[in-house]
């Protein structure tokens, strides 16, 4: 047990390093950027916005004659409550308040499609894989390599105008019809899953072809080894040895870099929700840089990267307690 | 390379990826001024116009042309830093070990767990807009995967004994990585740099069309910032965003044409277009000669 | 009497267009323990896995039969194999830990494979999978651990336990301890063949070391490059109408220990000038530890423990161990490749530090020079022969335009002539010996005085491996130089060595002249070395007098 425990430690001392390096990049950014943006925005909005605003500002970027390790204490300390400034553009609320709006939204849109995706891709590249050089493993993944080469956010942008805007088969906007509140409700389900039929599924069909590709060469890596031909040489059915001698074993290093590639699809991610005006982090990130709003910004880099590392932590220990050689 | 140019996919990718790099360098000296006022906002395509005009009346081709320049240099170039500062970080991680790679290996760790948007949005923010900066995002953000790839190459080839050998035969531990280990991974470097060239590319359109970046400068990333502003979607001017969307596929694609290719080559046991078709590893086949 | 179990008619097997099997025929009656015996790449496994149709592609079987218990094995599918297999011939895989699925317990696998044949009870298939484990002297908790728990001789035994858990009629056994120690083989092997007695399975025996067979088979098949060139009773293996291939194997063998190894008197060396008397290399108390305690509790292995020992000054040295007897460890500290954690060396009287040094530096990195196990390892595939050659020649301090030409010498030296025509090529373009002998040259380059040899033969073809010795052998005896030999093979190192160390976990059990330990060992476990080392029956003939038999050496 003392395997599995240690391992264990490990993943958590790293994980709240990284939540360390997060918090400590976030504070210093802004004090460290050439040309001080900080007095510069400053000066910028001098006139334009109300003392308290300025107020909160000034807290946000450490404008202040404490000196530096005070204002880091002072940041920690804020952070840890919650309180991230106040957000320009939607002034007066604060930052937390303003993301809290659109956490929901993308752990539903993004994490449901990442699953989605990491799932379907895994079993057609399993299957791509056990059926060499048949006509899934030919044709599929020259076919998503072509579409993931697009960027999502083009993708989204094609789907918006061809099946949402000339065919009118799915809403483009929202993320659900705006004259229905949210409820506990059929009506409101359905509406909420229409709308994320088109964001979701262009990040699914982007995303596949990675999925699948990892997948298939895992497979064949696994199909080649002596566990398989001995499976085989014990007159074991094709069914109980694509499951348990193959799938099972290329699934660990699939799973690992499923979680390696958190971070990335999720960028990918953030870009989608803006087509769609899906009002998730993404469009949040969107309004913070057209309206210069450095305050929420900041919280965002904050929530959104410590969101994958709990989602990265998740998926680490996920791995640990599938693979029996963890456990002595 | 002969081998590279044998193999159908990447030969293809190679022919495909050299024109869009033509059109980058040549291109833009026969399409005219994109900038230019030259016809009505949102013309449709029509002879003067092969691919009509954008929201502020500019010619769409020349856009796309011109914007390929910017877009294509950059992300070759960043693919290529970003690749040698892997180099050197994991090379050094995987080859010296102990508490030099404990360290390394935190950072890069580090890095590569923390999501890129984000951190490139907050970055290209403060940064004052433009290709240096740009490309200085792309850097800080991109180098950690090669990093961690070359390591694990590293590691597995540094105890190989051809390197105690060398040790042995009195080499400099710098010239044992530089002469004796890099070039055992000639092709997974020119993978790692077709690999961080399609990030690149990808990602520098990404902020662009977020609206970070030069807007006033013509790339791919403003073309699709300009497309979605001059609200190309609600009047159904799909062939504002469509060149160059297309053209980044285009890039993509052939890059990821040349990256099987050389998997094909270095890893034969993974090229697609062996095997049968049939169900799992079947009974060896009986063909008896008459 | 009823008929063969396995017969296999003139089968042949090809990858892709490359023939891999020419028309080989072979056959196994009940109860019958038949030697298969080869060098990597003559086509052993291929036979083997091509009769049961267990090759993956490129393979395929382009000609011939096979009657397995009277079944046509060539006729069938995918299912009427699967039947076949596991019930009438089951197989020892050569490693259990690739063979075993590690997500899977040992349990699961008796399992799978009982109900796969149709023992549809599941009581009944853990009842026989206990019955299993009882056969190979396994608890039946064993059932519950994941393979990856076990101890290598655990794992075959389960290989074997598996084997034999639909009581098949043909047993075959690829190469079923070669990952195994010594002692742990013998154990092995002892049960192999009690179970063989008890049970009358017919059983077909795989291997590469032909010395295994003698005592262990009825008959033993021996083939080469695809062919089966000679099968003959055990006993008469080696006879006057032996395939001189056979012969070959025999004679690359090492004699017994005890017979009269080649460099027993003093001569040649220095070992009588009174110059000598100071040691070449002397080793004190040298330890050296694995990992480190951490705050998880890591754990330490003390690789080498306390070791001291002397090397005079032209002789040969013998560290003998088994793997994990930290042999290599310390020939990896004297070649400064390896820290170690307490002790001292002195080269020629100097002081030799015992930390790993990977700069480059003149003087004491020249004169400890180091062959490695394996030749296609240890040199770099991306370069010539020459830059392996030149790169020591430039570093220890040779000038001058004509380093081509020394590289060329050296190579002449250690029997690649004419050295010129090895320069400009790659090592892929050579052979395993010829790649040895690179090696042998490129630590020879800096003009070392003691030279550090782990395992230089362990990865060549038997047939090479005598060469290797002989020149080693002569290289130390014309240059005066001093070596480390280590080996695993008692009976090679008796031969070639001057004075051989016992070592077990990192101890010395016993040191002192070749004659003296061979012929009264002092310590028991060089006893039970010597005893494991003595399945090789004799007479075998007097392989001192001549190399191989012509026109059988592989260049």
């Amino acid at each position: 047990m003392s395997g599995l425990a240690g391992d264990l430690m490990r993943r958590v001392g790293f994980y709240a390093l990284a939540a360390w390096a997060a918090l400590t990049l976030n504070f210093f950014l802004p004090r460290l950027m050439p040309g001080d943006p900080a007095s510069a925005i400053f000066a910028k909005f001098q006139g334009t916005l109300d003392p308290s605003a300025l107020d909160a500002m000034r807290t946000a970027f450490g404008v202040s004659d404490a000196p530096l390790w005070s204002q880091y204490a002072t940041y920690l300390g804020n952070t840890a409550r919650g309180e991230l400034g106040t957000s320009l553009v939607y002034f007066p609320a604060p930052v937390s308040e303003v993301i809290g709006t659109g956490l929901l939204w993308t752990v539903f849109l993004a994490g449901l499609s990442l699953v989605l995706a990491f799932l379907v891709g895994s079993v057609l590249g399993a299957l791509a894989a056990w059926r060499r050089g048949g006509v899934l493993d030919r044709i599929a993944p020259p076919l998503l390599a072509l579409i993931g080469a697009f960027p999502y956010f083009w993708l989204a942008m094609v789907a918006v105008w061809g099946l949402g805007f000339q065919l009118g088969w799915f809403p483009v906007r929202h993320a659900y019809d705006v004259n229905l509140s949210p409820a506990w409700s059929l009506e409101f389900a359905g509406s909420l899953l229409r709308h994320a039929v088109l964001p979701a599924g262009t990040m699914v069909v982007a995303s596949l072809g990675g999925w699948l590709l990892t997948m298939r060469n895992t497979m064949v890596g696994v199909l080649d080894t002596d566990a398989i031909g001995y499976a085989r040489a014990r007159g074991l059915p094709p069914s109980r040895i694509f499951w348990h001698y193959a799938v099972r074993n290329a699934m660990l290093p699939s799973l690992t870099s499923f979680g390696m590639a958190i971070g990335f699809v999720l960028s990918g991610a953030l870009l989608t929700e803006i087509v769609f005006g899906y009002p998730g982090q993404g469009y949040l990130l969107l309004q913070a840089v057209r309206g210069q709003d450095y305050p929420l910004l900041q919280g965002l880099f904050l929530t959104i990267s410590l969101a994958v590392l709990v989602a990265n932590f998740g998926v680490d220990i996920l791995t640990l307690l599938l693979d029996p050689r963890t456990r002595r | 390379m002969s081998a590279l140019w044998k193999n159908p996919q990447a030969r293809l990718g190679l022919v495909v990826f050299g024109l869009l790099m033509t059109m980058a360098l040549v291109g833009p000296f026969f399409v005219g001024d994109p900038d230019a006022f030259v016809a009505r906002p949102l013309a449709a395509p029509s002879m003067q116009h092969w691919l009509g005009t954008t929201g502020q009346g500019q010619d769409v081709l020349a856009q796309t042309v011109v914007g390929a320049r910017t877009t294509l240099g950059l992300g070759v170039l960043v693919g290529v830093v970003v690749v040698a500062i892997g180099a050197v970080v994991g090379g050094m991680a995987g080859f010296f070990g102990g508490r030099v790679d404990e360290l390394l290996s935190w950072f890069i760790n580090v890095s590569l767990v923390l999501p890129g948007l984000p951190l490139m949005v907050i970055l290209a923010a403060y940064l004052p807009a433009g290709p240096g900066s740009m490309a200085a995002v792309l850097v800080v953000t991109g180098w950690a995967w090669n990093a961690r790839v070359v390591r694990s190459q590293v590691l597995s080839l540094r105890n190989r004994d051809f390197v105690d050998a060398a040790i042995v035969a009195g080499e400099a531990p710098l010239r044992v990585l530089v002469v004796e280990i890099l070039p055992n991974m000639a092709s997974l470097l020119g993978g790692a740099v077709i690999g961080a060239t399609t990030y690149a590319i990808g990602a520098q359109v990404g902020l662009e069309f977020l609206g970070l970046g030069d807007l006033g400068a013509v790339t791919w990333g403003t073309n699709l910032y300009w497309a979605t502003n001059d609200s190309a979607l609600l009047t159904g001017s799909w062939w504002t965003f469509v060149p160059t969307g297309a053209a980044i596929a285009l890039t993509g694609f052939s890059l990821s044409l040349l990256n099987f290719g050389l998997d094909g080559i270095t890893n034969p046991v993974l090229a697609a277009g062996a095997g049968t078709g049939a169900a799992g590893p079947q009974p060896t086949p009986v063909r008896r000669s008459p | 009497m009823s008929g063969p179990v396995l017969d296999v008619r003139s089968l042949q097997v090809s990858y892709g267009t490359t023939p891999a099997l020419k028309g080989v025929s072979l056959h196994v009656a009940p109860g019958e323990v038949v030697g298969l015996v080869g060098e990597s790449g003559s086509g052993k496994s291929t036979l083997v896995q091509g009769a049961l149709r267990l090759l993956g592609r490129p393979a395929v079987v382009t000609g011939g039969e096979v009657l397995l218990d009277g079944v046509d094995v060539l006729g069938l599918d995918g299912a009427g194999l699967r039947d076949v297999w596991w019930e009438r011939v089951s197989l020892v895989p050569q490693n259990a830990l690739n063979a075993l699925n590690p997500m899977l317990t040992i349990g699961a696998h008796f399992d799978d494979t009982l109900a796969a044949h149709g023992v549809t009870d599941p009581q009944e298939r853990r009842r026989r999978a206990e019955e299993g484990m009882a056969l190979v002297e396994l608890a039946p908790e064993t059932l519950e651990s994941h393979p990856h728990m076990l101890s290598g001789g655990m794992r075959q035994r389960v290989g074997i336990a598996l084997a034999l858990v639909l009581d098949p009629k043909l047993v075959i056994f690829d190469e079923p301890t070669t990952a195994l120690d010594v002692v742990v083989e013998r154990d092995i092997l002892d049960r192999i063949q009690e179970l063989q007695r008890e049970r009358g399975f017919a059983a077909l025996f795989i291997t590469h070391d032909i010395s295994l067979l003698l005592t262990f088979a009825d008959r033993v098949a021996v083939m080469w490059k695809g062919e089966l060139v000679e099968t003959s009773p055990a006993a008469a293996l080696g006879g006057p109408n032996s395939h001189p291939y056979t012969k070959a194997l025999l004679a690359a063998l090492p004699p017994a220990p005890g017979a009269d190894p080649v460099s027993a008197g003093s001569e040649g060396g220095a070992a009588a000038e009174p110059a000598a008397l100071r040691p070449l290399l002397e080793v004190r108390n040298l330890s050296v530890q694995f990992g480190r305690g951490g705050l998880f509790g890591g754990t330490v292995v003390r690789a080498v423990r306390d070791v001291s020992f002397d090397l005079h000054r032209g002789e040969v040295l013998a560290l003998i161990g088994e793997s994990g007897s930290g042999k290599s460890t310390i020939g990896r500290v004297v070649a400064r490749l390896q820290q170690a954690h307490a002790g001292t060396m002195r080269l020629d009287g100097e002081s030799l530090p015992i930390t790993r040094n990977t700069h480059a530096k003149r003087g004491l990195r020249a004169r400890v020079q180091m062959v490695f196990q394996d030749p296609y390892a240890s040199l770099n595939p991306v370069h010539t022969i020459l830059h392996h050659l030149e790169r020591p020649l430039r570093i220890y301090g040779h000038e001058g335009p004509d380093v081509r030409q020394t590289a060329a010498d050296l190579l002449e030296k250690v029997g690649l002539s004419p050295g010129e025509a090895f320069l400009d090529r790659k090592p892929h373009a050579l052979s395993g010996g010829q790649r040895q002998r690179v090696a042998i040259a490129r630590a020879l380059a800096p003009k070392p005085s003691l030279l550090v040899a782990d395992e230089p033969t362990a990865s060549l073809d038997v047939s090479v491996r005598k060469e290797v010795l002989l020149l080693l052998r002569t290289l130390q005896q014309e240059q005066g130089l001093g070596v480390v030999l280590i080996t695993h093979d008692l009976a090679a190192a008796s031969w070639v060595a001057d004075r051989l160390v016992v070592l077990h976990t990192g101890q010395v059990m016993e040191q002192g002249p070749v004659a003296s330990v061979v012929h009264e060992p002092q310590h028991p476990y060089t006893q039970l070395l010597l005893a494991a080392a003595a399945h090789t029956p004799g007479p075998l003939p007097d392989w001192t007098a001549e190399p191989l038999a012509p026109g059988v050496s592989t260049p």
